[in-house]
């Protein structure tokens, strides 16, 4: 039972308080410190990397041929909300894909003739895919990855040449050193 | 005073960043999973040259070449295309103002890839300035069709890409031999970075 009259008040005790504040201040400053550095390295490196959802429809360059490489991407399931007609344009492409992929790539031989008519078919595919993706807002893009065989140097030259029309103009192309184990000896 | 509370706090701050800094050391010794896509795109980089012949490689100081072409064509009578000395290292052929192709001369005499290193070699010394800000290596790969080039290219963009320097190649042949612009639009004068380092 208080005393009545008692003068005495209990003490303000602030201590755990403050200790607590502080430590979760700290912690969330250290926090907040990890994500800026992380958020430097990742602006560093977006501005040097190309972006991630790009796709490679690989061409490889050897002395005698060309052999094309379709990604073995499922389309349907990337392409949605499509109208009859592109439907129709995609399951054709993808059917065709699928005729390479199963065989190692499509291979184009130089001689006794050249068949420059699928070499452009398959450009077109990549170009027509691209464009429908930009269209419906989907963030999928293929690129032409030029494999490049020791000997088939001329034959990159050409495929450039090709990739420089117009055409052919905004489908981004790298380049990388082709691999012996990569290469086929199938023929179309 | 009692201190149970200050050591109760200390003891989970501290705790806390224990646990976080060993999730963020777990996360980076991830390793990557896959290589980044060797796609060209157009960068703020600026090319400086070299050219791989074999198991030897070569620096271009594209000054100098230009002012060789440009005295080379000052002195010409004709129109026609001309040869003229670019260095030590490479003759070069002139096709206008802005253009010249570049054959490889001497190659011999060329230093290889450990001078790279090597501060005492025009080579070493244009290879270890380069800044990754601001410069990227662009490399004429010559394509003898033994693959010791392409070879040789490998560990040349490796020893960029160690340093965060940013690499671009293309290769060339007799037919298609490398191009040097001051300005131009065409194909074989477009020079772009692909591959990327993670920084040096």
């Amino acid at each position: 039972m208080l005393a009545v009259g008692s003068s005495r008040k209990p003490a303000l005790e602030l201590f755990p308080f403050i200790s607590l504040f502080l430590c979760v201040i700290g912690v969330l400053a250290f926090l907040q410190n990890l994500l800026v550095i992380g958020d430097i390295g990742a602006t560093e490196e977006d501005a040097l990397q190309p972006q991630i959802f790009q796709t490679a429809y690989r061409i490889e360059a050897m002395s005698d041929r060309i052999v094309l490489h379709p990604p073995d991407t499922n389309l349907g399931e990337i392409y949605s909300n499509l109208n009859l007609e592109e439907l129709a344009g995609l399951n054709s492409v993808q059917t065709n894909r699928a005729r390479s992929t199963e065989s190692s790539g499509k291979t184009l031989l130089f001689e006794p003739s050249f068949d420059e008519l699928s070499l452009q078919l398959a450009l077109n595919e990549v170009s027509s895919l691209n464009l429908l993706a930009k269209e419906h807002g989907i963030e999928y893009e293929e690129f032409v990855l030029l494999s490049v065989h020791s000997g088939g140097s001329d034959t990159y030259h050409y495929l450039s040449r090709i990739l420089d029309v117009p055409t052919f103009k905004h489908i981004r192309s790298g380049l990388e050193i082709g691999q012996s184990d990569t290469s086929t000896d199938t023929t179309q | 005073m009692n201190l149970d509370s200050l050591t109760d706090m200390v003891s989970n701050a501290v705790g806390v960043l224990i646990l976080l800094l060993l999730m963020t050391a777990l996360q980076s010794s991830k390793p990557h999973s896959e290589p980044p896509l060797p796609i060209e795109h157009q960068s703020g980089l600026l090319p400086k040259f070299f050219y791989i012949h074999s198991d030897r490689v070569q620096s271009i100081d594209v000054n100098a070449a230009f002012a060789n072409g440009l005295l080379a064509a000052s002195e010409s009578t004709s129109e026609a295309q001309q040869e003229f000395q670019i260095s030590a290292d490479f003759m070069g052929q002139r096709h206008d103002y802005l253009t010249l192709t570049m054959t490889p001369v001497d190659t011999d005499k060329w230093p290889g890839f450990e001078d790279l290193e090597m501060d005492d070699t025009l080579l070493g010394k244009t290879a270890r300035s380069l800044n990754s800000r601001e410069d990227f290596a662009f490399v004429f790969v010559e394509d003898e069709g033994d693959g010791v080039s392409f070879q040789e290219f490998e560990k040349v963009k490796q020893w960029f890409l160690d340093r965060g320097t940013a690499v671009g190649w293309i290769p060339v042949t007799e037919n298609n031999p490398a191009y040097l612009c001051s300005w131009s639009n065409i194909t074989a004068c477009r020079y772009s970075p692909s591959h990327y380092g993670s920084g040096g």
